[in-house]
Protein backbone atom coordinates (compact mmCIF):
# COMPACT_ATOMS: atom_id res chain seq x y z
CA UNK A 1 0.00 0.00 0.00
CA UNK A 2 1.17 3.34 -0.80
CA UNK A 3 -0.50 4.90 2.40
CA UNK A 4 -1.83 8.16 0.90
CA UNK A 5 -5.18 8.28 1.91
CA UNK A 6 -7.62 10.34 -0.35
CA UNK A 7 -9.42 12.92 1.50
CA UNK A 8 -12.43 14.59 -0.32
CA UNK A 9 -11.33 17.72 -2.55
CA UNK A 10 -11.89 20.34 0.11
CA UNK A 11 -9.37 21.45 2.49
CA UNK A 12 -11.66 22.16 5.51
CA UNK A 13 -13.04 18.83 7.33
CA UNK A 14 -15.96 18.06 7.74
CA UNK A 15 -17.71 18.40 11.28
CA UNK A 16 -20.29 15.51 12.32
CA UNK A 17 -23.34 17.04 13.07
CA UNK A 18 -23.31 17.41 16.83
CA UNK A 19 -26.31 15.72 19.22
CA UNK A 20 -29.43 18.38 19.70
CA UNK A 21 -29.99 18.13 23.38
CA UNK A 22 -33.64 18.76 24.51
CA UNK A 23 -35.01 17.46 21.25
CA UNK A 24 -37.61 14.85 21.47
CA UNK A 25 -36.25 11.73 22.02
CA UNK A 26 -36.29 9.15 19.18
CA UNK A 27 -36.96 5.91 18.07
CA UNK A 28 -33.71 4.78 16.03
CA UNK A 29 -31.23 2.65 17.83
CA UNK A 30 -28.40 2.40 16.12
CA UNK A 31 -27.02 2.71 12.23
CA UNK A 32 -24.54 -0.03 11.58
CA UNK A 33 -22.51 0.63 8.01
CA UNK A 34 -21.27 -1.84 5.95
CA UNK A 35 -17.93 -0.82 4.06
CA UNK A 36 -14.60 -2.81 2.53
CA UNK A 37 -12.98 -0.66 0.07
CA UNK A 38 -13.08 -2.69 -2.61
CA UNK A 39 -16.11 -3.36 -4.86
CA UNK A 40 -17.57 -7.11 -4.96
CA UNK A 41 -16.95 -8.22 -1.73
CA UNK A 42 -20.10 -8.48 -0.69
CA UNK A 43 -21.21 -5.24 1.35
CA UNK A 44 -24.60 -5.19 -0.76
CA UNK A 45 -25.37 -8.66 0.60
CA UNK A 46 -23.99 -8.14 3.82
CA UNK A 47 -26.15 -4.89 4.22
CA UNK A 48 -29.42 -6.86 2.92
CA UNK A 49 -28.86 -9.87 4.69
CA UNK A 50 -28.53 -8.07 8.25
CA UNK A 51 -31.23 -5.71 7.17
CA UNK A 52 -33.69 -8.48 6.36
CA UNK A 53 -32.48 -10.68 9.67
CA UNK A 54 -33.01 -7.52 11.72
CA UNK A 55 -36.42 -6.84 10.19
CA UNK A 56 -37.32 -10.63 10.50
CA UNK A 57 -36.21 -10.24 14.36
CA UNK A 58 -39.17 -7.67 14.94
CA UNK A 59 -36.88 -4.39 14.43
CA UNK A 60 -38.01 -2.02 12.41
CA UNK A 61 -35.33 -1.20 9.95
CA UNK A 62 -34.40 0.60 7.13
CA UNK A 63 -31.52 0.04 4.44
CA UNK A 64 -30.27 2.94 2.87
CA UNK A 65 -27.97 2.17 -0.22
CA UNK A 66 -24.87 4.84 -0.13
CA UNK A 67 -23.22 3.35 -3.14
CA UNK A 68 -23.85 6.51 -4.66
CA UNK A 69 -23.52 6.14 -8.40
CA UNK A 70 -23.90 2.66 -8.46
CA UNK A 71 -26.64 1.60 -6.05
CA UNK A 72 -28.32 -1.43 -6.68
CA UNK A 73 -29.27 -2.57 -3.22
CA UNK A 74 -33.01 -2.23 -4.07
CA UNK A 75 -32.14 -5.58 -6.68
CA UNK A 76 -30.94 -7.64 -3.81
CA UNK A 77 -34.20 -7.12 -1.87
CA UNK A 78 -36.27 -8.07 -4.79
CA UNK A 79 -37.35 -4.64 -5.21
CA UNK A 80 -38.34 -2.71 -8.53
CA UNK A 81 -36.12 0.63 -9.22
CA UNK A 82 -37.74 3.21 -6.60
CA UNK A 83 -39.55 6.02 -8.05
CA UNK A 84 -37.97 8.45 -4.98
CA UNK A 85 -34.32 8.15 -4.42
CA UNK A 86 -31.38 9.27 -2.65
CA UNK A 87 -30.87 12.09 -5.52
CA UNK A 88 -34.69 13.69 -5.03
CA UNK A 89 -33.51 14.43 -1.45
CA UNK A 90 -30.35 16.00 -2.30
CA UNK A 91 -31.40 17.77 -5.44
CA UNK A 92 -34.62 19.09 -2.31
CA UNK A 93 -36.78 17.57 -4.81
CA UNK A 94 -38.68 16.27 -1.56
CA UNK A 95 -38.65 17.79 1.83
CA UNK A 96 -37.89 15.11 4.13
CA UNK A 97 -35.79 12.09 4.01
CA UNK A 98 -38.70 9.96 4.55
CA UNK A 99 -40.52 11.20 1.44
CA UNK A 100 -37.55 8.86 -0.43
CA UNK A 101 -38.79 5.56 1.62
CA UNK A 102 -39.62 2.56 -0.30
CA UNK A 103 -41.49 -0.23 1.23
CA UNK A 104 -40.36 -3.38 0.31
CA UNK A 105 -42.43 -6.57 0.39
CA UNK A 106 -41.10 -7.86 3.86
CA UNK A 107 -42.30 -6.64 6.95
CA UNK A 108 -40.40 -4.19 9.03
CA UNK A 109 -38.34 -3.39 6.21
CA UNK A 110 -38.17 -0.54 4.06
CA UNK A 111 -35.04 1.29 1.70
CA UNK A 112 -33.72 4.34 0.66
CA UNK A 113 -32.42 3.79 -2.94
CA UNK A 114 -29.15 4.90 -3.83
CA UNK A 115 -28.74 7.74 -6.42
CA UNK A 116 -29.19 6.97 -10.15
CA UNK A 117 -28.35 9.88 -11.27
CA UNK A 118 -24.56 9.47 -10.93
CA UNK A 119 -23.20 13.00 -12.20
CA UNK A 120 -25.22 15.60 -9.82
CA UNK A 121 -24.19 12.92 -7.14
CA UNK A 122 -20.32 12.48 -7.25
CA UNK A 123 -20.66 16.03 -6.71
CA UNK A 124 -22.19 15.95 -3.13
CA UNK A 125 -21.22 18.33 -0.57
CA UNK A 126 -20.70 18.73 2.99
CA UNK A 127 -23.53 20.72 3.85
CA UNK A 128 -25.78 18.36 1.72
CA UNK A 129 -24.24 15.50 4.17
CA UNK A 130 -25.03 17.26 6.58
CA UNK A 131 -28.42 17.81 6.29
CA UNK A 132 -28.86 13.90 5.69
CA UNK A 133 -26.61 12.82 8.10
CA UNK A 134 -29.31 15.09 10.60
CA UNK A 135 -32.13 14.24 8.96
CA UNK A 136 -31.22 9.95 9.19
CA UNK A 137 -31.56 10.26 13.04
CA UNK A 138 -34.94 11.66 12.85
CA UNK A 139 -36.18 8.58 10.69
CA UNK A 140 -39.02 6.41 12.56
CA UNK A 141 -37.15 3.30 12.43
CA UNK A 142 -34.98 1.05 14.93
CA UNK A 143 -32.22 0.04 12.85
CA UNK A 144 -30.42 1.84 9.87
CA UNK A 145 -27.93 0.20 7.79
CA UNK A 146 -25.67 1.78 5.57
CA UNK A 147 -25.02 -0.10 2.48
CA UNK A 148 -21.69 1.92 1.53
CA UNK A 149 -20.19 2.17 -1.61
CA UNK A 150 -15.99 1.10 -2.66
CA UNK A 151 -13.21 3.08 -2.34
CA UNK A 152 -12.11 5.70 -0.08
CA UNK A 153 -13.97 8.94 -0.55
CA UNK A 154 -14.88 11.54 2.12
CA UNK A 155 -18.21 10.85 1.63
CA UNK A 156 -18.62 6.97 2.05
CA UNK A 157 -15.62 7.44 4.77
CA UNK A 158 -17.93 10.13 6.23
CA UNK A 159 -21.00 7.27 6.17
CA UNK A 160 -18.91 4.61 7.95
CA UNK A 161 -17.64 6.89 10.64
CA UNK A 162 -21.00 8.70 11.29
CA UNK A 163 -22.56 4.70 12.76
CA UNK A 164 -22.52 3.28 15.27
CA UNK A 165 -21.41 -0.32 14.38
CA UNK A 166 -18.45 0.14 11.48
CA UNK A 167 -18.51 -3.20 10.01
CA UNK A 168 -15.59 -4.11 7.08
CA UNK A 169 -15.80 -7.01 4.64
CA UNK A 170 -13.21 -8.16 2.76
CA UNK A 171 -12.69 -11.26 0.90
CA UNK A 172 -9.24 -13.96 1.65
CA UNK A 173 -7.44 -12.54 -1.39
CA UNK A 174 -4.83 -10.79 -1.51
CA UNK A 175 -7.09 -7.81 -3.76
CA UNK A 176 -9.64 -7.43 -1.44
CA UNK A 177 -6.95 -7.42 1.52
CA UNK A 178 -5.10 -4.89 0.08
CA UNK A 179 -8.06 -2.29 -0.14
CA UNK A 180 -9.45 -3.52 2.84
CA UNK A 181 -6.58 -2.11 4.27
CA UNK A 182 -6.42 1.19 2.82
CA UNK A 183 -10.11 1.43 3.44
CA UNK A 184 -9.26 1.37 6.93
CA UNK A 185 -6.56 3.64 7.33
CA UNK A 186 -7.84 6.26 5.42
CA UNK A 187 -11.07 6.14 8.15
CA UNK A 188 -8.74 6.00 10.85
CA UNK A 189 -6.72 9.06 10.09
CA UNK A 190 -9.90 10.46 9.25
CA UNK A 191 -11.05 9.66 11.96
CA UNK A 192 -8.55 11.60 14.15
CA UNK A 193 -8.22 14.42 11.78
CA UNK A 194 -11.88 15.41 12.54
CA UNK A 195 -11.37 15.04 16.48
CA UNK A 196 -11.64 18.37 18.07
CA UNK A 197 -9.51 16.54 20.97
CA UNK A 198 -6.73 16.14 18.98
CA UNK A 199 -6.50 19.86 17.10
CA UNK A 200 -3.21 20.19 18.66
CA UNK A 201 -1.62 17.77 16.27
CA UNK A 202 -3.56 18.23 13.22
CA UNK A 203 -0.76 18.76 11.62
CA UNK A 204 1.21 16.10 12.34
CA UNK A 205 -1.87 13.54 11.68
CA UNK A 206 -2.26 15.36 8.22
CA UNK A 207 1.41 14.90 7.67
CA UNK A 208 0.88 10.96 7.97
CA UNK A 209 -2.05 10.53 5.08
CA UNK A 210 0.60 12.10 3.14
CA UNK A 211 2.80 9.69 1.36
CA UNK A 212 5.61 11.39 0.24
CA UNK A 213 5.89 13.35 3.76
CA UNK A 214 9.89 14.68 3.77
CA UNK A 215 9.53 13.64 7.79
CA UNK A 216 9.25 9.86 6.62
CA UNK A 217 5.87 9.45 8.67
CA UNK A 218 4.78 6.17 7.26
CA UNK A 219 2.95 4.40 9.88
CA UNK A 220 0.73 5.11 12.83
CA UNK A 221 3.50 3.95 14.97
CA UNK A 222 5.70 6.56 13.15
CA UNK A 223 3.13 9.14 13.49
CA UNK A 224 2.80 7.88 17.59
CA UNK A 225 6.64 8.66 17.81
CA UNK A 226 6.44 12.00 16.31
CA UNK A 227 3.72 13.12 18.60
CA UNK A 228 5.28 11.65 21.68
CA UNK A 229 8.68 13.39 20.64
CA UNK A 230 6.99 16.79 19.42
CA UNK A 231 3.82 16.67 21.86
CA UNK A 232 4.46 14.59 24.01
CA UNK A 233 1.59 15.63 26.65
CA UNK A 234 -0.70 14.88 23.30
CA UNK A 235 0.46 11.04 23.86
CA UNK A 236 -1.84 9.80 25.74
CA UNK A 237 -4.91 11.63 24.42
CA UNK A 238 -3.65 10.28 20.69
CA UNK A 239 -3.40 6.66 22.06
CA UNK A 240 -7.20 6.90 24.10
CA UNK A 241 -8.51 8.64 20.95
CA UNK A 242 -7.00 5.60 18.63
CA UNK A 243 -7.88 2.76 20.82
CA UNK A 244 -11.50 4.34 21.23
CA UNK A 245 -12.13 3.30 16.97
CA UNK A 246 -13.26 -0.06 17.28
CA UNK A 247 -14.40 -1.18 13.79
CA UNK A 248 -15.43 -5.18 13.08
CA UNK A 249 -14.99 -7.21 10.28
CA UNK A 250 -16.31 -10.12 9.09
CA UNK A 251 -14.48 -12.38 6.23
CA UNK A 252 -16.91 -13.17 3.33
CA UNK A 253 -16.59 -16.34 1.27
CA UNK A 254 -14.64 -18.82 2.98
CA UNK A 255 -14.01 -21.52 1.54
CA UNK A 256 -11.93 -23.07 3.92
CA UNK A 257 -10.62 -23.08 7.66
CA UNK A 258 -7.61 -21.53 6.82
CA UNK A 259 -9.69 -18.49 5.23
CA UNK A 260 -11.67 -17.89 8.55
CA UNK A 261 -7.97 -17.73 10.27
CA UNK A 262 -7.21 -15.12 8.26
CA UNK A 263 -9.76 -13.05 9.79
CA UNK A 264 -7.88 -13.62 13.17
CA UNK A 265 -4.84 -12.49 11.67
CA UNK A 266 -5.92 -9.75 10.38
CA UNK A 267 -7.34 -8.97 13.87
CA UNK A 268 -3.98 -9.52 14.80
CA UNK A 269 -1.75 -7.25 12.73
CA UNK A 270 -4.39 -4.52 12.96
CA UNK A 271 -3.20 -4.53 16.62
CA UNK A 272 0.06 -4.34 15.88
CA UNK A 273 0.04 -1.72 13.24
CA UNK A 274 -2.56 0.27 13.79
CA UNK A 275 -2.96 -0.36 17.39
CA UNK A 276 -6.90 -0.71 17.38
CA UNK A 277 -9.06 -3.57 18.74
CA UNK A 278 -11.06 -5.05 15.47
CA UNK A 279 -13.62 -7.44 16.55
CA UNK A 280 -13.91 -10.58 14.48
CA UNK A 281 -17.40 -10.84 13.79
CA UNK A 282 -17.48 -13.80 12.07
CA UNK A 283 -17.38 -14.98 8.23
CA UNK A 284 -19.49 -16.23 5.75
CA UNK A 285 -19.41 -19.15 3.92
CA UNK A 286 -18.80 -19.11 0.02
CA UNK A 287 -22.33 -20.19 -0.98
CA UNK A 288 -22.72 -20.71 -5.04
CA UNK A 289 -26.54 -20.34 -4.07
CA UNK A 290 -25.91 -16.23 -3.96
CA UNK A 291 -25.54 -15.83 -7.57
CA UNK A 292 -28.34 -18.11 -8.52
CA UNK A 293 -30.38 -15.89 -5.50
CA UNK A 294 -29.11 -12.67 -7.96
CA UNK A 295 -30.44 -13.54 -10.66
CA UNK A 296 -33.56 -13.73 -9.20
CA UNK A 297 -33.53 -11.10 -8.22
CA UNK A 298 -34.66 -12.33 -4.60
CA UNK A 299 -33.28 -11.97 -1.17
CA UNK A 300 -30.42 -15.03 -0.81
CA UNK A 301 -31.92 -15.40 2.88
CA UNK A 302 -35.25 -15.94 1.80
CA UNK A 303 -34.58 -18.00 -1.55
CA UNK A 304 -32.10 -20.71 -0.10
CA UNK A 305 -33.45 -20.75 3.61
CA UNK A 306 -31.16 -24.20 4.06
CA UNK A 307 -28.31 -22.80 2.84
CA UNK A 308 -25.28 -22.44 5.40
CA UNK A 309 -25.36 -18.64 4.81
CA UNK A 310 -28.44 -18.29 7.16
CA UNK A 311 -27.06 -19.68 10.08
CA UNK A 312 -23.78 -17.39 9.18
CA UNK A 313 -26.05 -14.39 9.00
CA UNK A 314 -28.23 -14.89 12.25
CA UNK A 315 -25.16 -15.79 14.03
CA UNK A 316 -23.60 -12.67 13.01
CA UNK A 317 -26.60 -10.63 14.45
CA UNK A 318 -26.78 -12.03 17.20
CA UNK A 319 -23.33 -11.68 18.24
CA UNK A 320 -24.15 -7.37 17.39
CA UNK A 321 -27.21 -7.21 19.18
CA UNK A 322 -25.82 -9.07 22.31
CA UNK A 323 -22.83 -6.88 22.04
CA UNK A 324 -24.66 -3.12 20.96
CA UNK A 325 -27.99 -4.17 20.24
CA UNK A 326 -30.13 -2.43 22.83
CA UNK A 327 -27.49 0.50 23.90
CA UNK A 328 -29.00 3.59 22.32
CA UNK A 329 -26.78 5.13 19.19
CA UNK A 330 -24.68 7.52 21.01
CA UNK A 331 -25.48 9.93 17.94
CA UNK A 332 -28.51 10.74 19.49
CA UNK B 1 4.12 -2.11 17.76
CA UNK B 2 2.73 1.08 17.13
CA UNK B 3 3.06 2.38 20.78
CA UNK B 4 6.36 1.45 20.24
CA UNK B 5 8.56 1.60 23.87
CA UNK B 6 5.68 2.00 26.01
CA UNK B 7 4.83 -1.31 25.46
CA UNK B 8 5.45 -4.25 27.94
CA UNK B 9 6.08 -7.74 26.90
CA UNK B 10 2.17 -8.06 28.03
CA UNK B 11 1.00 -5.74 25.44
CA UNK B 12 3.29 -7.06 23.04
CA UNK B 13 1.36 -10.54 23.09
CA UNK B 14 -1.63 -9.14 24.11
CA UNK B 15 -3.28 -10.35 26.96
CA UNK B 16 -2.90 -9.22 30.58
CA UNK B 17 -0.92 -9.36 33.28
CA UNK B 18 -2.71 -12.24 35.03
CA UNK B 19 -3.10 -14.14 31.94
CA UNK B 20 -2.41 -17.92 32.84
CA UNK B 21 0.49 -19.61 31.15
CA UNK B 22 -2.09 -21.58 28.78
CA UNK B 23 -3.57 -17.70 27.68
CA UNK B 24 -0.51 -16.71 26.94
CA UNK B 25 1.31 -19.85 25.25
CA UNK B 26 -2.38 -19.59 23.21
CA UNK B 27 -1.71 -15.86 22.22
CA UNK B 28 1.78 -16.49 21.52
CA UNK B 29 0.77 -18.87 19.05
CA UNK B 30 -1.95 -16.72 17.43
CA UNK B 31 0.50 -14.04 16.69
CA UNK B 32 3.32 -16.28 15.37
CA UNK B 33 0.64 -17.50 12.47
CA UNK B 34 -0.39 -14.08 11.96
CA UNK B 35 3.22 -13.27 11.11
CA UNK B 36 4.15 -16.24 9.38
CA UNK B 37 5.61 -15.09 5.95
CA UNK B 38 3.23 -15.07 3.29
CA UNK B 39 0.32 -15.04 5.29
CA UNK B 40 -2.22 -13.04 3.58
CA UNK B 41 -3.46 -10.85 6.35
CA UNK B 42 0.28 -9.27 5.66
CA UNK B 43 -0.24 -7.92 2.73
CA UNK B 44 0.31 -4.65 1.46
CA UNK B 45 0.69 -3.55 5.44
CA UNK B 46 3.70 -5.16 6.85
CA UNK B 47 7.23 -5.34 5.10
CA UNK B 48 8.65 -7.97 5.12
CA UNK B 49 11.88 -6.81 7.55
CA UNK B 50 8.82 -5.11 10.01
CA UNK B 51 7.67 -8.62 10.25
CA UNK B 52 10.39 -10.22 11.16
CA UNK B 53 11.24 -7.52 14.13
CA UNK B 54 7.49 -7.95 15.13
CA UNK B 55 8.31 -11.89 15.21
CA UNK B 56 11.61 -10.95 17.43
CA UNK B 57 9.89 -9.00 19.54
CA UNK B 58 7.21 -11.54 20.51
CA UNK B 59 9.72 -13.93 20.97
CA UNK B 60 11.52 -12.23 23.16
CA UNK B 61 8.22 -11.75 25.28
CA UNK B 62 7.60 -15.40 25.10
CA UNK B 63 10.95 -16.06 26.51
CA UNK B 64 10.17 -14.28 29.10
CA UNK B 65 6.50 -14.86 30.59
CA UNK B 66 6.19 -18.26 30.02
CA UNK B 67 9.11 -19.27 32.35
CA UNK B 68 7.50 -18.55 35.69
CA UNK B 69 10.58 -17.61 37.05
CA UNK B 70 11.27 -15.14 34.42
CA UNK B 71 7.64 -14.12 34.54
CA UNK B 72 7.78 -13.11 38.32
CA UNK B 73 11.53 -11.06 37.94
CA UNK B 74 9.83 -9.22 35.08
CA UNK B 75 6.37 -8.81 37.15
CA UNK B 76 8.56 -7.44 39.91
CA UNK B 77 10.26 -4.93 38.07
CA UNK B 78 7.45 -3.57 36.49
CA UNK B 79 5.43 -3.45 39.01
CA UNK B 80 2.99 -5.90 38.29
CA UNK B 81 1.01 -7.85 41.05
CA UNK B 82 1.81 -11.67 40.80
CA UNK B 83 -1.77 -13.09 41.45
CA UNK B 84 -1.31 -13.83 45.17
CA UNK B 85 -3.62 -14.91 48.05
CA UNK B 86 -6.19 -12.84 49.08
CA UNK B 87 -5.40 -12.61 52.48
CA UNK B 88 -1.85 -11.62 51.90
CA UNK B 89 -3.21 -8.24 50.02
CA UNK B 90 -5.03 -7.05 53.63
CA UNK B 91 -1.60 -6.26 54.86
CA UNK B 92 -0.67 -4.07 52.25
CA UNK B 93 -4.15 -1.91 52.62
CA UNK B 94 -2.97 -1.29 56.07
CA UNK B 95 -1.98 1.78 57.58
CA UNK B 96 1.32 2.05 58.09
CA UNK B 97 2.34 2.08 61.64
CA UNK B 98 3.13 5.80 62.60
CA UNK B 99 6.84 6.07 63.22
CA UNK B 100 7.97 6.85 67.08
CA UNK B 101 11.86 7.26 66.26
CA UNK B 102 10.48 10.70 66.48
CA UNK B 103 8.97 12.00 69.58
CA UNK B 104 6.66 14.68 67.78
CA UNK B 105 5.45 12.48 64.89
CA UNK B 106 2.94 10.42 67.71
CA UNK B 107 0.95 13.76 67.39
CA UNK B 108 0.96 13.36 63.33
CA UNK B 109 -1.38 11.21 61.43
CA UNK B 110 0.15 8.39 59.72
CA UNK B 111 0.87 8.84 55.92
CA UNK B 112 -1.88 7.05 54.23
CA UNK B 113 -4.51 9.64 55.70
CA UNK B 114 -5.84 11.87 53.53
CA UNK B 115 -5.16 14.89 55.64
CA UNK B 116 -1.88 13.93 56.08
CA UNK B 117 -0.15 17.80 57.15
CA UNK B 118 2.76 17.67 53.93
CA UNK B 119 5.54 17.99 56.34
CA UNK B 120 5.46 14.16 57.01
CA UNK B 121 6.79 14.12 53.32
CA UNK B 122 9.04 15.68 52.12
CA UNK B 123 7.65 15.97 48.62
CA UNK B 124 9.55 19.79 48.61
CA UNK B 125 12.42 18.43 48.06
CA UNK B 126 12.56 15.11 46.16
CA UNK B 127 15.96 14.04 46.74
CA UNK B 128 15.40 13.30 50.58
CA UNK B 129 12.17 11.67 50.11
CA UNK B 130 13.09 8.32 49.66
CA UNK B 131 14.88 8.13 52.93
CA UNK B 132 11.29 8.56 54.45
CA UNK B 133 9.79 6.48 52.22
CA UNK B 134 12.29 3.65 53.14
CA UNK B 135 12.16 3.65 56.53
CA UNK B 136 8.12 4.02 56.75
CA UNK B 137 8.25 1.33 54.43
CA UNK B 138 11.05 -1.24 55.59
CA UNK B 139 9.13 -0.70 59.23
CA UNK B 140 5.90 -1.68 57.52
CA UNK B 141 7.52 -4.78 56.42
CA UNK B 142 8.94 -5.56 59.45
CA UNK B 143 5.58 -4.77 61.42
CA UNK B 144 3.76 -7.11 58.82
CA UNK B 145 5.29 -10.10 58.53
CA UNK B 146 5.93 -9.18 55.00
CA UNK B 147 4.81 -11.91 52.26
CA UNK B 148 7.19 -11.94 49.25
CA UNK B 149 4.67 -10.32 47.02
CA UNK B 150 4.93 -7.07 48.92
CA UNK B 151 8.28 -6.29 49.65
CA UNK B 152 8.69 -7.44 45.22
CA UNK B 153 5.96 -4.76 45.97
CA UNK B 154 7.64 -2.29 47.11
CA UNK B 155 10.91 -2.64 46.32
CA UNK B 156 10.09 -0.78 42.38
CA UNK B 157 9.65 2.79 43.98
CA UNK B 158 11.55 2.74 46.86
CA UNK B 159 14.70 1.98 46.28
CA UNK B 160 16.97 4.25 48.70
CA UNK B 161 18.30 6.75 45.95
CA UNK B 162 20.31 8.44 48.50
CA UNK B 163 22.36 5.35 49.25
CA UNK B 164 23.37 4.22 45.81
CA UNK B 165 24.10 5.74 42.96
CA UNK B 166 22.88 3.40 40.51
CA UNK B 167 21.55 5.90 38.39
CA UNK B 168 18.18 5.61 40.00
CA UNK B 169 17.04 2.85 38.01
CA UNK B 170 14.87 1.15 39.97
CA UNK B 171 13.30 4.49 40.87
CA UNK B 172 9.26 4.67 39.32
CA UNK B 173 8.19 7.85 38.55
CA UNK B 174 4.44 7.77 39.27
CA UNK B 175 3.78 10.44 36.39
CA UNK B 176 -0.08 9.86 35.36
CA UNK B 177 0.97 8.64 32.51
CA UNK B 178 2.87 6.01 34.36
CA UNK B 179 -0.19 5.26 36.27
CA UNK B 180 -2.69 5.41 33.04
CA UNK B 181 -0.31 2.45 31.55
CA UNK B 182 -0.56 0.27 34.67
CA UNK B 183 -4.31 1.02 34.55
CA UNK B 184 -4.69 -0.39 31.15
CA UNK B 185 -2.32 -3.16 31.41
CA UNK B 186 -4.80 -4.67 34.11
CA UNK B 187 -7.52 -4.27 31.74
CA UNK B 188 -9.59 -1.59 33.90
CA UNK B 189 -11.57 0.80 31.78
CA UNK B 190 -11.75 4.47 34.09
CA UNK B 191 -15.09 4.10 34.94
CA UNK B 192 -14.01 0.52 36.83
CA UNK B 193 -12.19 2.59 39.00
CA UNK B 194 -14.07 5.06 39.45
CA UNK B 195 -17.09 2.49 40.74
CA UNK B 196 -14.39 0.72 42.83
CA UNK B 197 -13.28 3.73 44.69
CA UNK B 198 -15.93 6.40 43.86
CA UNK B 199 -13.61 8.58 42.77
CA UNK B 200 -15.26 10.78 39.66
CA UNK B 201 -14.32 9.63 36.66
CA UNK B 202 -13.68 13.42 35.70
CA UNK B 203 -11.06 13.47 38.68
CA UNK B 204 -9.71 10.12 37.58
CA UNK B 205 -9.14 11.55 34.29
CA UNK B 206 -7.63 14.54 35.04
CA UNK B 207 -4.98 12.72 37.25
CA UNK B 208 -3.73 10.20 34.25
CA UNK B 209 -3.56 13.98 32.50
CA UNK B 210 -1.70 15.74 34.58
CA UNK B 211 -4.32 18.65 34.25
CA UNK B 212 -3.35 19.94 37.61
CA UNK B 213 -5.54 23.19 37.16
CA UNK B 214 -8.82 20.33 36.57
CA UNK B 215 -8.25 19.16 40.01
CA UNK B 216 -9.08 20.10 43.99
CA UNK B 217 -6.98 21.07 46.37
CA UNK B 218 -3.91 19.05 47.28
CA UNK B 219 -4.95 17.22 49.88
CA UNK B 220 -7.92 15.59 48.30
CA UNK B 221 -5.85 14.64 45.16
CA UNK B 222 -3.63 12.68 47.81
CA UNK B 223 -6.56 10.86 49.19
CA UNK B 224 -7.53 10.35 45.29
CA UNK B 225 -4.11 9.15 44.48
CA UNK B 226 -3.82 6.84 47.58
CA UNK B 227 -7.12 5.33 47.04
CA UNK B 228 -6.15 4.92 43.00
CA UNK B 229 -2.51 3.28 43.86
CA UNK B 230 -4.11 1.19 46.12
CA UNK B 231 -6.69 -0.27 43.90
CA UNK B 232 -4.19 -1.20 41.62
CA UNK B 233 -1.75 -2.69 44.03
CA UNK B 234 0.89 -0.20 42.99
CA UNK B 235 2.91 1.35 46.47
CA UNK B 236 0.44 3.84 47.26
CA UNK B 237 2.61 5.44 49.47
CA UNK B 238 5.55 6.00 47.10
CA UNK B 239 2.86 6.77 44.21
CA UNK B 240 1.23 9.35 46.32
CA UNK B 241 4.94 11.33 47.14
CA UNK B 242 5.79 11.43 43.59
CA UNK B 243 2.36 12.60 42.25
CA UNK B 244 2.38 15.04 45.00
CA UNK B 245 5.78 16.70 44.45
CA UNK B 246 5.18 16.89 40.78
CA UNK B 247 1.44 18.35 41.56
CA UNK B 248 2.59 20.91 44.07
CA UNK B 249 5.69 21.82 41.56
CA UNK B 250 2.91 22.50 38.57
CA UNK B 251 0.37 24.53 40.68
Amino acid sequence: MDGSVQMSGNKTLFEFPTSRIGSAPRRLKQIWAVGGGKGGVGKSLLSSSLALALSRSGHKTLAIDLDLGGANLHTTLGVELPRQTLNDFFAERVNHLSSCITSTSFPNLEIISGAQDTVTIANLNDEKKLRFLDSVRDLDVDYIIFDLGAGTSGHTLDFFLFSDVNIVTMLPEPTSIENGYRFLKSAYFRRLLVNKKLAPIHDLIELATDSKNVQGVRSPADLFKLVSRQKPEMAAQLKAEIERFRPKLVMNQVRTHADIEIGSSVKTVCKKYFGIDIDYLGYLDYDSTVWQAIRRKRPVLLEFPQSKLVGNVNRLIDQLLRSHGEQKSSLL
Amino acid sequence: MIFGSDQTYYDLLEVSSDASAQEIKNSYLRIKAAYRKDNLALYSLHEASESSDILERIEEAYQVLHDAEKRRDYDARHAFTAPIERDEIVSIDRVPPMDTSDESDLLNPPTTDFEAPERNVAVHAPEQTSAFATSNLSELNAGTQNSKSIAADTTVATTPSASTSDEGSQETEWTGSAIRKIRETKRYSLDDISTQTRISKTYLQAIEDEAFDKLPAPVFVRGFIIQYAKFLKIPHDAAAQYYMARFKKAV
